[in-house]
Order: C-alpha cells, then structure tokens, then sequence
C-alpha cells in the first residue's frame, strides 16, 4: 500500500473519531430548555411539601452559602421544624461552570445536616443517606425526602 | 497553570529546564513534547485527548497534502488542505461559537436560548492557527512535511506559546527542531525577557484590573471616571497580553528557540497601521499570510481590497470571542485601517506625529470598551456614561478616589508603554560595561523579587478580603 493512501485512510479514520466524539459531546452536555417554571411544577408535583417550608435567597445563603441572583432560578423548600430533614432544592444554572459550585454547595448542606442529625436522628440520618444530588447541564436538584427517586425522575423527565 | 503561578514558577519552571538541560539533545524533543502536555492536562486534563488529535490529524494531514506536492498533483493537494483546514476550523467553531449560534438563532425564532455546556479547551484558537500554519506552509511550499512526528508534535504542543500564543509560524519554526540553539546568552536573555513579562502581568496589569474591576462595581459614575475606567482596561490588556507574551518568549529562548516579539509598544503607534504592526504581531502576521495575501492582499483593485481588508477584521473580531462585540471590535478596527489606508493616505502625514499617537490611542482605547463589554448595551452605556448620562457631571468623589488612588501606578504604567525604560534597561545589559550590566542584574532581581512578593501577597490580600 503506498504512503499516500496509508496517509488517506487514517486521515478518514481520524476525522470519523472526530465526528463521533463531538456527536457524543453535544449530546453529553445537552442543556434543557424546560423553562423554570415547568420544571419546578414538575419537581413540586412529585413530592409531599407539607413538611417544608419555601425558603427565599436570603435562606438560600444560609443554609448553601450561594445566591440566588447569580442564578437563573431557585426553588427552595427547607425543614419546616428543627427535627426535620426533608428539603428540596433546584436550580437553574446561567452558565454550565456554575455546575461545580451548585454540586458543592449541596453537598455541603447534606453533610452538614447529616452531622446534625447523627447518633440520635436515625430516620433522618437514613433520608439524608437515600437523598439524591443530580447535576445536570444548566439544572441541579438536591432532595431529601421519603421518595428521593420519584422527584429525580420527574426532574429528569422535565429536563 | 500560569506563568505568574507559584506553582509553574517554582516547581514546573525549574523542573523543566533542569531535565531539559541534563537529557542528550536527542531525546531533548520527546521530553518537551512530554513537558508540554503535562503543563496542558496540569489546566485541561479533560480537552488533552482533543489537542493529540490535533497533532496527530495535523501530521497526517500534512504527510498527504506533502505527497501530493511531490507527486505534482496540485489539485489534490488543494483539495487535501481545504479539507483539513475545514476540520480545525469546524473543531473551534463547535467549541467556542455553538453557544454564540445558538443564542442567536433562538433571539431569531423568539425562543428560550439555551447553553450547550460545552467548554471551552484552553488554547484551542492559538493551536488551531498553529496547525493551520503548519498544513498552510506544506501546501505554499514554504516547508517541507515534517517526517519526524514528533517535530510536529512540538511545534504545536510547545508549552511556552501553547495557550495564549504567540503564534509562531511552521516555517519560522520548523528548522529549530532539529537542532535548538542552547546557548547561556539565550538562557540569560530569556530570563531577562520573562521577568519583564512577569512584572507587566503581576505588578502592572493585575493592580490595574483591580482597580477597573473597582470602578465597574459602581451603580452609577461620573464622566471623568467611565473616562478612568477605559483607560485602566486599555493599559491592564496591553501589560497583561504582553507581559504574557514576553513570558513565552522567554521561555522559548531558555529552551534554545526563538520566537519573534508580539508587541512593540502599540500604544505609541502613530496610525491604526501602525498599531496593528506593534498589537499581537504575531495574529496579524497569520491573517496576512494565511487570509489576506491567499485572498488577493494588495495587488488588486481598491474595491477588491477593501473586501479582502473587511474579511479580515471581521475574521480577526470573530477570532477573538464568540459575540458581538468582538465582532463589532474587528469592524471598528477595520474601518479605521481602511479609513487610514484609502482616505486619509495623503493626508495623515501633514498631521504632527503627538496628535496622531494621540488620535490611534483614542481609537484603540474606545475599541477596547467593546472587547471587555459583556454585551453591546453594555458598552454603550459605558461610553454614554463618559459623556455625562449619569448626570454626576465630569468628576465626583469617586473620581477622586480612584484617581488618587492608581496615580503612582497610571504614572509607571504609561511610562511603561514608551519605549524608554526597555531602551534604559537594554541599554545597561549590553553597552555599559560591567558596571551597567551589575546594575542591569539588580534591577532584574529586584522586578523578580517585586513580583514574587506581590503573587505571594495578592493570595494573602484576597484571604483577608474574605473576612469582609
């Protein structure tokens, strides 16, 4: 086979690699285009609220030390009583770096509530344990509840 | 990792150099191939599997468009560039404009724009140009193929112009690999050239954009200190880009290449020309060569020269960010260029030659409130705040803060634009004897020790800072 056509064929093969890794990375890092509104109805709807409370960015601060205007949008419903430990965050991202920070700060709260509630609160130590963080290109969700999963798939239907 | 970093400075630096001085000059390639994508993934580690393909698919792509020059088949080799160039360009254009298009095409349909999440690799517009350099250069026959990929390899990945350029040219480069010019003069002059590097950065344009970034916080501000705050970015970019291009420089001499400046002190040029030939030669230079003269360049009629001049700048705007602005930024200096060139060709020179530094100054420096506005509105509103719109009249105690505050600093950095002080400090290192090059060294280790400080002391600053 001559050089030329060695040179040809992993030309072609490179550019089809090529191909394939950008189809696979627009795909990986597809952002939703649910509006905010649609998503938190669709995230509310999947959970029992009664035992929070809607928290707004001045709580946010607090309790995940972010701020809610450097974001799209928030949704915040925290303990309603000191014992509890049913919370429900989500966030929409402006820009995908924010992602980072967001996983962070979520997870930061948990463990924090998690050293809160442990050696004496074990039904909320085991919901704090089964609570799920889901980060995804511009929206992330952090619940803590009786059915964490039921809130992850309705978010991840909306999104 | 950066240059100004501690880390770079006092581990990978050093690190480097010792092996690359201690290895036999024949495995000397491999290692600052194996350097380079270390300092890559060091920043980058999850884009480092797209620049080996770059280089690989560069290699290949250079062999074939190579063979086909030798075997005379010019239009195949045409067609092989053309399609090699499409890949890089469609490579950068998914990762730095699929948001920009995105947005654009959604604001055009009225509907919801959404970010497609993909980052942006460190360094990918400098070497993307690079490897279009190095297939552009094969085709034009102004080198050869490289046979050793490794040749090929380094001239792209090469560490010191990697991220942010210069942009040095295949064929200004291709016969440095084979034998790298390893001489003390050139570690000395190196050295010399990236402590200036890192002075401009760290102690010029790092206070400077403090400063700016003061200014930007305020709700509203009188005329004097919009006025205030365009300077302070025109000078932070100027020591910033320049400072890191001199960094780069000299570390590519420390390493026995030599690269061609980037920057002879724009903001004393007496024309947009003229600026353009002292402002990132190093991407002017690539857009002549590669864009410009391809495109017909000067030899051609005027009309056909102002459309080849207006791709250019759009190009040039386009290259350097994915919005507007930037586009608007390429336009602006296009216009002038084209003003400069076929208006005012006669008449420019009857003009004394302060007004005209002054007049390019102004031009370049209002250009510049574009290139740092997030958005169009934005920069606007900035230049209609230096006209008065906030209704706080030219100066108020803002104003006065702010001047008093960065005065020393404005003073050493205009001071710094001028030729003299490079003249001054040159001129000590080579002809004062010993005498001038012992005060030469002081001077030197004085700017290193300045520098380090203040890296060591902004992280200090900025922790207390966190206190508030």
């Amino acid at each position: 086979m001559s050089e030329l056509r060695i040179a040809g064929i992993a030309k072609w093969a490179l550019i089809i690699l090529l191909a394939v890794i950008l189809v696979m990375q627009a795909a990986g890092n597809r952002s939703s285009s649910t509006s905010f509104e649609e998503m938190a109805g669709a995230v509310r709807q999947s959970t029992d609220l009664s035992p929070m409370s809607e928290g707004d960015n001045q709580m946010l601060k607090r309790l995940y030390g972010i701020d809610g205007a450097e974001y799209d949008g928030f949704m915040l419903y925290y303990p309603a009583s000191s014992m509890g430990a049913e919370e429900l965050l989500l966030i929409r991202m402006k820009d995908p770096a924010q992602k980072e920070a967001v996983r962070k700060a979520m997870e930061t709260r948990r463990d924090t509530q998690l050293s809160n509630f442990e050696g004496y609160g074990v039904e909320q130590t085991a919901m704090l344990e089964n609570s799920v963080i889901d980060v995804k290109n511009n929206y992330a969700v952090f619940v803590s509840a009786q059915d964490p999963a039921a809130v992850q798939e309705a978010f991840r239907k909306a999104y | 990792m950066v240059f100004s970093s501690i880390s770079f400075l006092f581990a990978f630096l050093p690190a480097a150099l010792v092996l690359y001085r201690i290895v036999p000059a024949r495995a000397r390639t491999v290692l600052l191939v194996l350097i380079s994508l270390l300092f890559y993934a060091w920043g980058d580690v999850t884009h480092l599997p797209l620049l080996l393909f770059s280089v690989i698919f560069t290699y290949v792509a250079g062999m074939e468009i190579g063979l086909y020059k030798v075997r005379r088949q010019k239009r195949s080799a045409r067609r092989a560039l053309i399609l090699a160039v499409a890949v890089h360009v469609i490579v950068l254009g998914f990762y730095k404009y699929t948001d920009f298009f995105m947005q654009n095409l959604a604001s055009l349909f009225r509907r919801e724009p959404a970010a497609s999440g993909i980052a942006l690799p460190i360094g990918i517009s400098f070497f993307t140009f690079s490897a279009i350099s190095y297939l552009a250069d094969i085709y034009m026959d102004r080198a050869e193929p490289e046979s050793n990929f490794l040749y090929a390899a380094a001239y792209i990945t090469m560490f010191p112009k990697l991220i942010s350029g210069p942009i040095a040219q295949f064929k200004d480069m291709q016969d440095q690999f084979t034998a790298p010019r390893m001489t003390k003069q050139g570690l000395l002059a190196g050295t010399r050239l990236f402590l200036v590097g890192l002075y401009k950065k760290v102690l010029l344009a790092d206070n400077l954009g403090m400063i700016y970034a003061g200014i930007q916080t305020l709700d509203t501000m009188a005329a004097g200190t919009a006025w205030m705050a365009m300077a302070m970015y025109s000078l932070q970019l100027f020591f910033d880009f320049s400072g890191y291009s001199d960094m780069a420089i000299g570390l590519a001499q420390m390493l026995g290449f030599t690269i061609d400046r980037n920057f002879d002190y724009p903001y004393v040029a007496d024309g947009m020309g003229d600026f353009w030939r002292r402002w990132h030669i190093s991407l002017g230079a690539w857009f002549r060569d590669y864009v410009y003269i391809p495109l017909g360049g000067n030899r051609c009629s005027t009309r056909r020269q102002i459309f080849n001049l207006s791709v250019v700048w759009l190009l040039t705007g386009f290259w350097h960010g994915a919005a507007w602005t930037f586009v608007f930024w390429g336009i602006w200096h296009g216009f002038f260029v084209m003003l400069e060139r076929f208006v005012f060709r006669d008449i420019r020179q009857l003009i004394p030659r302060v007004l005209r530094i002054a007049v390019t100054v102004l031009i370049a420096f209002f250009g510049w409130v574009f290139f740092a506005s997030p958005n169009m509105g934005y920069a606007f509103r900035w230049i209609s705040r230096m006209f008065g719109s906030d209704g706080l009249g030219f100066a108020d105690a803002a104003t006065g803060y702010y001047f008093r505050s960065s005065l020393v600093l404005l003073i050493i950095s205009v001071l710094c634009c001028t030729p003299r002080f490079g003249r001054w400090l040159n001129g000590l290192s080579w002809h004062k004897g010993k005498a001038g090059a012992y005060v030469s060294s002081v001077v030197y280790v004085l700017l290193l020790i300045c520098s380090i400080a203040y890296i060591v002391g902004s992280s200090y600053v900025s922790f207390l800072y966190f206190a508030f």
